[in-house]
Order: C-alpha cells, then structure tokens, then sequence
C-alpha cells in the first residue's frame, strides 16, 4: 500500500495525479460518560471521521492528536492524548482526538486530519497545533504543511517515510490570517504528498517538538 | 528533543512530555517564548 510506514519504495503510481477530495457533509456529536467530553462524528464524502472533542468554552487555540500506523484515540506514553487534553483545558485549549478512516493509509490519514483542521476552524479555532506519534508524526508534518492556520507540529518518534517536506513548516505564518475561512471542502493531490524520506525527519526534531529520535521510542 | 535515561522510550519520558507539551503547545498557539527558557530551532526563511 503506498504511503504506509512499511513501504520505503519509489511512490509512484498511477494513480499519482489523482486529486484527493474531501467534503464535510455533517457533523454530529454524541455525550461520553465525561459531561464535558463529546464524541463527533464528521461525516464526510470519503466516510466518517471519528473524534473525541475536549472543548473549552472561550478558547480559540486547539490541538489536535492523532495516533500511529495502527490508529487508535489515546496515544503514546500511556495515554498521553486524553492526560494531555486534562492538562491544556485550564490553560484554554481544545482538544481533538482523531481516529484514522483508514489507519496506515498515508494519504486518506492526512486528509482526516485536514477534516480536523477544518471542522475546529468551523468551531471557532483560529491557530491549531497538530501532534502525532511515529506514523502520525509522518501525517501532521504534511497536513500541518498544507493548513494555513497550524501554528506548530510536534512529531513524536517521527518514521522517516512522509517527512520529505517538513521544511515547508518554516514557512512564515501570520499572526492572525483573515484571509481564511471556514471552508469544509479541500483539496489535495496526489502528486503533493511526500514520498520518501531521510534526514528531513531530523529537521522536525529541531524545528517543531519532537521527542525522540526518528524512528525510535514507538510506544 | 531527547531526554537523557529515557531509553528512547516515550513511556519512561511521559512527565517530561506532559510538561512539555503543556508549556510547548499554549505558547504556539499564542505565538510567545518557551517561559521554562527552551530555545526553539528557527527553520531559515521563518
């Protein structure tokens, strides 16, 4: 499957100048045992997205947290995402945990995360922060490249494959873009999504967070 | 960012990542200085 964390190969493909699209068609949510967690459910034109919300009223910051090659809402560390989405609510930021449509599908998890970015821009976030695990570190460094309002990535155990263009992160970011709205439709292609990589990842443990040498520390 | 007697493990490192990202992630969002004094690489161009 190209695009997986397993496969180092050459991406090319056929299908390689394929645009990936994607539309918001509704967005619902559903309470958890957790008066103030919600679980939501973005409906989309390629299949629903499911997420846990951990929204501060007033807030207008947000992160968003997606896991490795095998998915899943809580994260490395013990459950770092839902600990961590605790200790940002006092601080006035939201999170969101994503889980993949289509875990190690490279290309289909970016997208789920720009569906992310865009359903928290409809509610009100105005700078987003991505965080991701080994595979998802791979799939954040993209959407965050591809997102205007992504004001940081933070890569945890980054795999080397999907990191070619993470220097595109440095990317000068205005403070406050009032040229973006919410727009739940977006594109892609196919063409712009990374194919191998190398020392790229080492540039996303210096500039955006990371926390462990690339390819290590996977749990 | 790696942290000394961790064994490369986010498990062994998850206080110090806790604290991290609970510092890291608000001053990004709000555009202001790591408060606990870490220095941040700036990509050239930024």
């Amino acid at each position: 499957m190209p695009g997986n964390m397993w496969d180092m190969g050459p991406e090319e493909d056929d299908e390689q100048d394929e645009d990936l699209t994607l539309q918001l068609t509704r967005v619902s949510a559903s309470p958890t045992d957790d008066p103030k967690v919600f679980k939501v459910h973005l409906e989309s034109t390629r299949g629903t997205i499911e997420g846990i919300l951990h929204p501060v009223e007033g807030g207008t910051g947000a992160v968003i947290c997606v896991g490795g090659a095998m998915g899943g809402f809580d994260g490395p560390a013990d459950s770092l995402y839902p600990r961590l989405a605790g200790l940002l609510a006092p601080k006035g930021v939201t999170t969101l945990r994503i889980e993949y449509r289509q875990p190690n599908n490279f290309e289909e998890c970016v997208i789920d995360v720009m569906a992310g970015c865009s359903f928290m821009q409809g509610i009100g976030a105005e700078d987003l922060v991505l965080l991701g695990h080994s595979f998802g570190a791979a799939v954040v460094i993209k959407a965050g490249e591809l997102f205007p309002r992504v004001r940081g990535v933070a890569a945890m155990s980054p795999q080397l494959h999907g990191t070619r263009q993470v220097q595109q992160l440095g990317r000068p970011l205005p403070a406050h873009p009032r040229d973006v709205r919410f727009h739940p439709r977006f594109r892609g292609e196919r063409g712009h999504l990374p194919a191998r990589a190398g020392s790229e990842a080492d540039r996303a443990v210096c500039g955006h967070g990371a926390l462990a040498r690339p390819g290590e520390g996977a749990d | 960012m790696l942290f000394a007697d961790t064994g490369h493990s986010l498990v062994q490192a998850k206080a110090q990542i806790d604290a991290l990202l609970t510092e890291w992630i608000p001053q990004r969002l709000n555009d202001d200085p790591m408060q606990s004094g870490r220095s941040e690489y700036i990509a050239d161009g930024a």
